[in-house]
């Protein structure tokens, strides 16, 4: 084995009464790239903001190149080689993006107190080159660039020739597909450089396909070390989730079965629909029938679901719900549409405000007796719903930001449970949502597609549509790429190349 | 568990202990300063007179606040109103008429602060200041046209005038609001809409049918307000009603109102704010504060309650 | 967060509490009554009109014994001048006169806060007051009827309620009458003034007034100014004529800076509108000083640096009254409590007083010197406690309502000098 680069010895750390980790013991080498998977809470983010020096330790030791570790600060600790990119943007704005790259280098590029520009933009570009985003010039304002762009930026930042350990804390959901690649062709000369990357990811195939080793997390506390060999074996997933959620989740995830069938009855039809983005797009949703929706992020995918609901205006074309036009959205809630945003806590839900108010907001017109509601209806209502989908709170009368990113979720699906709403179009349904509760509300779903309901369900999660579409529909360039019926065979690689 | 809900309890209800409890602490305060003249006969008249309007305008302007918005242009409202009642009156020698008269008015105007903000895609305050520059204009151009400082009504309001007729209008206005409030769609939306307002619009509401009903029923509460205003003085002039917006919205916030909206915003605050208000003026006079600290009084007073009332999370800002 | 909520509560709590003891803690705020009695709290403190008050130990007993009142002032203002010198006249006239006052504000526009102020004012036990404005006065002379309070105005010639109402004010019972801000006729100030600008030399006259619903007097004023100028003009040279611009109306608003555009050649202003406020700084910001202002109304500041030859030499004439003419309906509703009216009393009437008209360095150096309107100081004024205990009907049966009258045309620059 390997040097060790990076070893943590009974890593404790409390935020007053709560226990982030508990006598947490790593060991990273050299050549590895170290997965570290857990839900939210599990403590994998706490262990590496600590080596980076975001954070300190209420107790426990580290070891860096033999030498005792304890870094004050993210500054110090990347000089000595220990740099974390992180998941929120972390660039400069209005700044060039050489002077974001070199950010407190600047006298190496400056005489008598003025920095020469065109040398420090020269640098940047050549280091720019060596990161493969050759798209991209050092002179260039930072504003420029999108969001994925200003991450990779962070990225060639972080990695000097110092670096010997590289952190990245769920970067890769802020990355496109073109992105990714580039990172892991970053983490795997980093590995061949026998330097080693700290991984860390929601995405279990992610994480299974780049990472050499694997420790998986839960409640602050190391349950297992799992190496490659291991990793490449028949179960290994379910075994891995099992581990992080502590209890056996059972072999079934998504859908159990590969019945594509469907009703007969068109619930929702896009026919010939286009504006300035989208090009003639036609689909047909069945009744019982859920069709999802996959593709790069910017592919149209997230605009078709807000079309339905009468979001954006059409230059061309209907969306027909049951042969009638939708309006607008109060036209789509009335005639049976749901809606659940991408955008959770922005768009679905109204977040200072109690749960039940969200739950029975579609349905206030349903609840109206001689113009008036009661509010003991509305609490019946909501009491309902919370029920049947176990949202964890007091009562109904919960703020719903008090909750976690899962019940959250559930209180959007409960809307329109409650409002019995048949037709519904999710967007990124389980995104940021724990496995426990993803595992049910895929469960919620099967069930609802067997009630007859139609879905929509628009997902940058691979895996997810795969295990959940009857019909699987790749977009690309805000058109239909392919279409895929549901079949056991189907796998990412197969889809993969119609995304690109 | 009991702690726990007991603590909840207090988090969401701390806004309405402690604007009751400005009122109780002025109540006190006063009672003892004035060595009992604030609750003479005499005072709770004059308190009752004096908080009438204002009661009647705020619980109006508590469906326009809860969303988040601001009217502005109420005083001047108010004032051409009340000249407008006045002149009719004596023309017609019917006070119905004059009141029916400034009722569709402030239905209209209602219509426009609610629609063109939407059609024009202007924030609501950005309509109400326009109101309020053309209401002005008028009530100049309407007291020129008459030509004289002020006019008096001829009709005689004496009943309207009476404590009983005001606390009776006071009652039935508070009803009718809570019950819109509190089991209509009414006070429900306009609160989602001051929560977020993306969320309820994607929640099926009709944003822009509701905040029209909004601005309708405070254009509804100001005619009646303009009614009362016009029966305690019997006379209207160039100035009448100015600062009442901004009287309004001191009102509300002494109630614990949050200025934008939302989901803590109650129709109490509106009738706590109102007579908190009239209290403290009332109070400073009788306990005898000289004149020059009155000021200075009442802006402390001021920031203390929005500091205690409102929650910084929400921004204190209307839109 | 709890506990900062605790501790505002807390300090809001000690705010209004020290407010009202500041308000009661006023005799800090001695004016230097040398021949007058102190007691604490005729403007802060808050004993009931019956209680006994001590005389501090002055040099000065009331003459006779006069019977103790609740008089509250209700002023248009709360600031300035004008209003400091009210407040010290009153604290001097406090222990002679047996009446405590009680001051408040009331508002120039809008007549529910007026009427609620006088409310106010009855509530806390004022068996008379004393008003400064004449907005909505119907309702709150009704309101005095049905609480046995008397009211006399100060400072405002009550020609609205006048011409619109004048049996509801003038014929009430309980309406006693009022004083004007300087004469009840003002056109002689504009003749005063039309002499100086002929004397000063003056060729080019530009003229100011309030919107004539709102103030229809100010155009009797132009006009007997106008007057004046034509005279002159009929026997004056051509190279020596005064040209007058058109008078023009602000609408309780600064003069507009293009007014200097449209008229570019004027010497001098005439601004019956209150100058000080309006034109005057408008005057500075556009570098306009070299033009002479004629104007009503006085703040002591910046018009007394720059008056006559001192400063930017740019006020040449200023107009106010004095806070002696308060005498007038104190008197009335002194007489009127006891019980006791002059033999001579008429229908109830608004006179007017004799202004303060400043138009020399002389007149302006008497006023800083030896009004107490300009230095707040009660040993200043021109009127006393025991004067206006003389003037009264119920303490003197030799007071007439003549002389009331006369006194109140003896408060001028000539009668300080």
């Amino acid at each position: 084995m390997k040097e060790i680069l990076l070893e943590i010895k009974k890593m404790n750390k409390k935020f007053g009464p709560i226990v982030a980790l508990k006598d947490v013991d790593l060991e990273i080498r050299r050549g590895q790239i170290h997965g570290l998977i857990g839900e939210n809470g599990s403590g994998k983010s706490t262990i590496t903001s600590i080596a980076a020096g975001m954070q300190q330790a209420t107790s426990g030791e580290m070891f860096y190149l033999g030498e005792p570790w304890k870094p004050s600060s993210m500054v110090e600790a990347q000089a000595k080689g220990v740099s974390m990119i992180l998941q929120e943007a972390n660039t400069i704005p209005n700044c060039t993006v050489a002077e974001n790259l070199f950010a407190g280098q600047e006298d190496h590029f400056s005489t008598l107190g003025f920095v020469n520009s065109r040398k420090m933009n020269r640098a940047a570009d050549e280091l720019l080159s060596r990161f493969e985003l050759t798209h991209m010039k050092g002179r260039d304002s930072i504003n420029t660039y999108g969001f994925e762009d200003r991450k990779l930026v962070e990225l060639a930042r972080a990695v000097t020739d110092e670096t010997q350990i590289l952190v990245v804390d769920e970067t890769t959901t802020a990355l496109s597909f073109e992105g990714r690649k580039i990172l892991y062709r970053l983490m795997d000369r980093l590995a061949a450089e026998d330097k080693a990357v700290i991984f860390i990811s929601h995405d279990l195939d992610e994480i299974l396909e780049h990472c050499t080793i694997l420790t998986v997390l839960r409640d602050g506390e190391i349950r297992g070390v799992i190496q490659k060999e291991e990793m490449q074996k028949e179960g290994s997933v379910s075994r891995i989730r099992q581990l992080m959620v502590g209890r056996d989740i059972g072999d079934q995830f998504y859908r159990s079965d590969y019945d594509g069938s469907h009703g007969s009855g068109v619930a929702l039809e896009y026919r010939n629909v286009s504006n300035e983005k989208i090009k003639d797009f036609s689909l047909k949703l069945h009744e019982g029938e859920i069709v999802g929706i996959g593709g790069l992020s910017g592919c149209g995918m997230h605009e078709i679901g807000r079309m339905a609901f009468g979001l954006e205006h059409l230059d061309h074309g209907h969306v027909l719900c049951r042969g009638k036009e939708v309006l607008n959205a109060t036209d789509a809630v009335r005639q049976g549409i749901g809606y659940i945003s991408k955008n959770r806590d922005q768009e679905a839900l109204i977040l200072e405000g109690a749960i039940s108010t969200n739950i029975v907001m579609p349905s206030l017109p349903d609840l109206r007796k001689a113009g008036f509601v009661s509010p003991a209806g509305e609490r019946k209502l909501a009491k309902e719903q919370i029920d049947l989908l176990a949202i964890k709170c007091e009562n109904g009368s919960q703020w719903v930001n008090t909750l976690s990113g899962g019940n959250k979720q559930k209180v959007s699906f409960a809307k329109w449970m409650a409002k019995g709403s048949d037709i519904i179009i999710m967007d990124c349904p389980t995104r940021g949502v724990d496995i426990g509760v993803k595992q049910a509300m895929y469960q919620l779903i099967y069930e609802m597609k067997k009630a007859g309901k139609a879905i929509l369900m628009i997902s940058e999660e691979m895996a997810e549509l795969i295990g959940m579409a009857d019909r699987l529909i790749i977009m690309k360039d805000f058109e239909i790429a392919k279409e895929f019926p549901r079949s056991e065979g189907l796998s990412e690689t197969d889809i993969i190349e119609y995304m690109i | 568990m009991n702690k726990i809900v007991g603590k909840d309890w207090l988090r969401v209800h701390s806004g309405d202990l402690l604007s009751y409890g400005g009122l109780v602490l002025c109540l006190i305060i006063f009672s003892i300063l004035s060595k009992g003249k604030l609750w003479s006969a005499y005072n709770v008249g004059i308190l009752i007179q004096a908080a009438c309007v204002y009661a009647i305008l705020a619980m109006g302007a508590v469906f326009i606040y809860s969303m988040g918005y601001m009217d502005i242009s109420v005083g001047a409202q108010i004032g051409v109103y009340c000249i407008l009642c006045i002149m009719i009156t004596n023309a017609t020698g019917s006070l119905l008429l004059g009141f029916l008269a400034i009722l569709g008015l402030s239905l209209v105007c209602g219509l426009i602060n609610g629609y063109v903000s939407v059609m024009l895609g202007l924030p609501s305050i950005v309509t109400s200041i326009f109101l309020n520059s053309i209401f002005g204009g008028v009530q100049m151009l309407l007291m020129e046209w008459v030509d004289t400082n002020s006019v008096g009504i001829q009709y005689d309001m004496s009943f309207l005038k009476s404590i009983t007729a005001m606390v009776i209008a006071i009652v039935v206005i508070a009803v009718i609001s809570i019950g819109l409030y509190k089991y209509t769609q009414l006070g429900k939306y306009t609160k989602a809409i001051g929560a977020n307002e993306t969320a309820t619009k994607l929640s099926g509401v009709s944003v822009t049918k509701w905040k029209v009903f909004a601005y309708i029923f405070f254009g509804v509460c100001i005619a009646v307000g303009a009614l009362f205003l016009t029966a305690r003085t019997g006379s209207a002039g160039k100035g009448t009603g100015t600062g009442y917006a901004m009287d309004i919205m001191v009102a509300l916030l002494l109630g614990g109102m949050p200025l934008s909206g939302g989901m803590r915003s109650r129709i109490s605050s509106s009738l706590i704010g109102a007579f908190t208000y009239v209290i403290l003026s009332n109070g400073l006079t009788l306990s005898g504060v000289d004149t020059s600290y009155v000021y200075v009084i009442k802006a402390l007073v001021f920031l203390a309650v929005i500091l205690i009332t409102c929650r910084k999370k929400d921004g204190v800002l209307p839109r | 967060m709890k506990n900062l909520k605790k501790v505002m509560a807390l300090l809001l709590a000690g705010a209004l509490v020290l407010g009202s003891f500041a308000g009661c803690g006023d005799s800090g705020k001695d004016t230097g009554g040398k021949d007058q009695t102190q007691d604490e709290g005729n403007t802060g403190e808050n004993e009931g009109s019956g209680d006994a008050q001590e005389p501090a130990g002055g040099d000065e007993a009331p003459s006779a014994e006069v019977e103790k009142h609740k008089i509250g002032v209700a002023h248009y203002t709360d600031s300035g001048k004008g209003v400091e010198a009210l407040k010290a006249y009153c604290e001097g006239i406090s222990g002679a006169t047996g009446c405590e006052f009680v001051f408040t504000t009331l508002s120039t526009y809008d007549e529910a806060t007026n009427l609620t102020e006088i409310q106010n004012l009855i509530s806390a036990g004022c068996e008379g007051i004393i008003m400064t404005a004449d907005m909505g006065t119907t309702a709150i002379v009704k309101e005095c009827e049905a609480a046995g309070v008397y009211l006399a105005g100060f400072l405002c010639d009550y020609l609205q309620s006048d011409m619109t109402a004048h049996e509801d004010v003038f014929g009430s019972e309980y309406f006693l009458g009022s004083v004007a801000d300087g004469y009840l006729d003002p056109a002689p100030y504009g003749e005063q003034v039309a002499e100086a600008v002929i004397a000063g030399g003056y060729k080019n006259i530009g003229l100011i007034t309030f919107p004539a619903f709102a103030y229809p007097k100010q155009a009797d004023v132009i006009a007997a100014f106008q007057a004046k100028i034509d005279e002159y003009n009929e026997t004056a040279a051509e190279a020596d004529k005064i040209v007058t611009a058109d008078s023009i109306e602000l609408n309780f608003a600064p003069l507009e800076d293009t007014y200097f555009s449209e008229h570019p050649d004027l010497d001098c202003i005439f601004s019956v509108a209150a100058g000080a406020g309006m034109v005057y700084p408008v005057m500075v910001a556009n570098n306009k000083t070299d033009i002479k202002l004629y104007t009503t109304g006085f703040e002591g500041t910046d018009d007394t640096d720059n008056f006559g030859s001192a400063g930017n030499q740019c006020y040449q004439g200023i107009m106010c009254s004095t806070p002696e003419a308060i005498a007038y309906p104190l008197c009335l509703l002194i007489d009127k409590l006891n019980g006791t009216t002059y033999g001579d009393l008429p229908q109830t009437e608004v006179i007017g007083c004799s202004p303060l008209v400043i138009l020399s360095d002389a007149d302006m150096e008497a006023i800083v010197n030896k009004s107490i309107y300009y230095s707040a100081d009660y040993s200043k004024a021109l009127i006393t406690g025991e004067d206006i205990v003389n003037m009264c009907a119920s303490y003197n049966p030799e007071a007439t309502y003549a002389g009331l009258v006369d006194a109140m045309n003896h408060l001028g620059v000539d009668d300080l000098k």
